[in-house]
């Protein structure tokens, strides 16, 4: 237990040396959130969405929108270069499982980011700025986003340990980004998709991941409701699990470590 | 150029870029199925600015976006010596070492989506518009190419900055959305979208015959002055490389 213990030291130590880096990070998000922002804010003064989002409700939809992104995104990249380059090996070879190794070395990042996050919405709600997020939205929002950052887990797993079999992953990594573009929330809230791709939508993991987290913040959702979303992210989380561990299992078992850093 | 020997992943890019593409003008498309114009902007004169700001990111990547991934790892491992030790330019060796072919298709793409944007939009004059435009896209590159330079140069002394990639890929995206349509009071929102707009929206204008003057002498002397800043910068920047990582 002490070894994944100090991981979390070790990837509070990392972050804390290189934080220009995790600055730059954010800076990116405050360039894309108030162009995102502005234009749905253009968009909804023609009438487009009626009284579903106000230009105020827009406001904290980016925000959060921006966070959920953060928080459930890891970096599949990292894996597949451990991989190619044959470092896999040796992690075979520590007394850890990889899957915590990963998961452990991203929590300082995490743990920042949802601190600042969590801040900033408690001031909102102490200040009274922001009244439609209750107490109550603020926990269902924390039990799904806390869930949907291990639906981006495996994914990540899931999308680095292709790897095993190409060579570079970007192209396969940026296709689940680009089709999850329309359903997850970031480029159209999804409620605001015409009803076709809204039933398609239904069927898909994208939403899960950072719109309806989200939607706990904006208005009120039941107790049941919030039970039956939980359920399904639960499902994607059973899912996403089974299909990385037996592609990892089924990639270990052929795996050379000997591939050329390209 | 060895993208292309891994098949695979290279034609999985292209099928990416256009699939990027085509969830962008589905986004429009949803978006403009209920609405006639935002601030003025019609569906195509949008679809204009997304063609070009795809274009923007495709000419781009087979030029000199590669600087922005191989020169923070050169300096890392401390190969950035070698470039030093060669009778040519610094800065121009590190710009423009390796061609990414990965994202060739979205020229093409892009292309397709500008004249199809253009056919359905009252144009007249096409050939001047054309010559503004094709004047205005430099402009465009240059000042593109110059905040890429004054990124990079911070890696000279903060040896890891992978998520300026992120950052600069941000700045590269949001020049696909109309920023020009955009109202806003906040004088924070105005600075940040004086640069997208220069990029993407002003030479979508001139191309489909809105010479917006103002804006258009903006470009220019931004591209020039931002070029000749991030220079000084770079060069100022290389004096303090200590090549320790070596």
């Amino acid at each position: 237990m002490r070894k994944y213990v100090y991981l979390v030291w070790i990837s509070f130590q990392s972050l804390f040396e290189y934080r220009l880096n995790f600055f730059w990070r954010i800076a990116g998000t405050t360039i894309w959130t108030p162009v995102m922002y502005s234009l749905w804010v253009a968009i909804l003064e023609t009438g487009f969405g009626g009284d579903k989002y106000t230009p105020y409700t827009m406001g904290i939809y980016y925000i959060a929108i921006s966070f959920a992104t953060f928080f459930c995104q890891f970096n599949p990249h990292i894996i597949a270069m451990e991989i190619r380059r044959g470092a896999m090996s040796v992690d075979m070879l520590r007394p850890w499982s990889y899957f915590c190794k990963y998961f452990l070395l991203s929590v300082a990042e995490k743990v920042i980011l949802f601190s600042l996050f969590v801040s900033l919405l408690f001031f909102f709600i102490l200040g009274g700025k922001v009244a439609v997020i209750a107490e109550v939205g603020m926990l269902q929002f924390l039990v799904s986003i806390i869930l949907a950052m291990f639906m981006g887990l495996f994914l990540s797993l899931i999308l680095g340990g292709l790897a095993f079999w190409f060579k570079r992953i970007y192209g396969f990594a940026s296709f689940y980004n680009t089709v999850g573009g329309l359903f997850t929330g970031t480029l159209i809230p999804t409620d605001l998709l015409p009803k076709d791709l809204l039933v398609v939508s239904a069927y898909l993991p994208f939403q899960y991941t950072y719109f309806t987290p989200v939607q706990f913040l904006l208005k009120s959702v039941s107790f049941w409701e919030a039970v039956r979303i939980y359920s399904i992210q639960i499902s994607w989380i059973i899912l996403g699990y089974l299909l990385a561990k037996y592609i990892w299992e089924k990639g270990l078992r052929g795996y050379e470590a000997a591939e050329a850093v390209v | 150029m060895d993208e292309m020997t891994d098949r695979v992943n290279f034609f999985t890019w292209g099928v990416v870029h256009t699939v990027s593409l085509l969830v962008f003008i589905a986004f429009f498309n949803i978006v403009f199925a209920q609405v006639k114009e935002i601030n003025g902007w019609s569906q195509f004169q949008v679809l204009l600015v997304l063609g070009v700001g795809t274009l923007i990111g495709g000419i781009g990547s087979i030029t000199f976006f590669s600087f922005m991934y191989d020169h923070p790892r050169e300096i890392r491992s401390g190969n950035f010596d070698f470039k030093l030790a060669k009778p040519m330019d610094v800065h121009f060796q590190a710009a423009f070492a390796s061609v990414d072919m990965d994202d060739l298709i979205v020229i093409p793409n892009s292309i397709v989506l500008i004249v199809y944007s253009l056919n359905k939009l009252p144009v007249q004059n096409l050939p001047i518009n054309v010559l503004g435009f094709l004047i205005l896209l430099s402009c465009s590159m240059v000042i593109l190419f110059s905040i890429l330079t004054l990124l990079l140069s911070l890696s000279f002394r903060h040896v890891r900055v992978d998520s300026l990639m992120d950052f600069y890929w941000s700045l590269v995206n949001t020049t696909k959305n109309p920023v020009k349509a955009y109202k806003t009071t906040s004088v924070v929102l105005t600075a940040m979208f004086i640069p997208i707009i220069m990029i993407s929206s002003v030479p979508a204008e001139v191309l489909f015959g809105k010479f917006d003057w103002p804006w258009i002498c903006g470009s220019v002397i931004a591209a020039v002055a931002l070029f000749l800043f991030s220079r000084w910068k770079w060069q100022n920047a290389l004096a303090d490389y200590s090549s320790a990582s070596s």
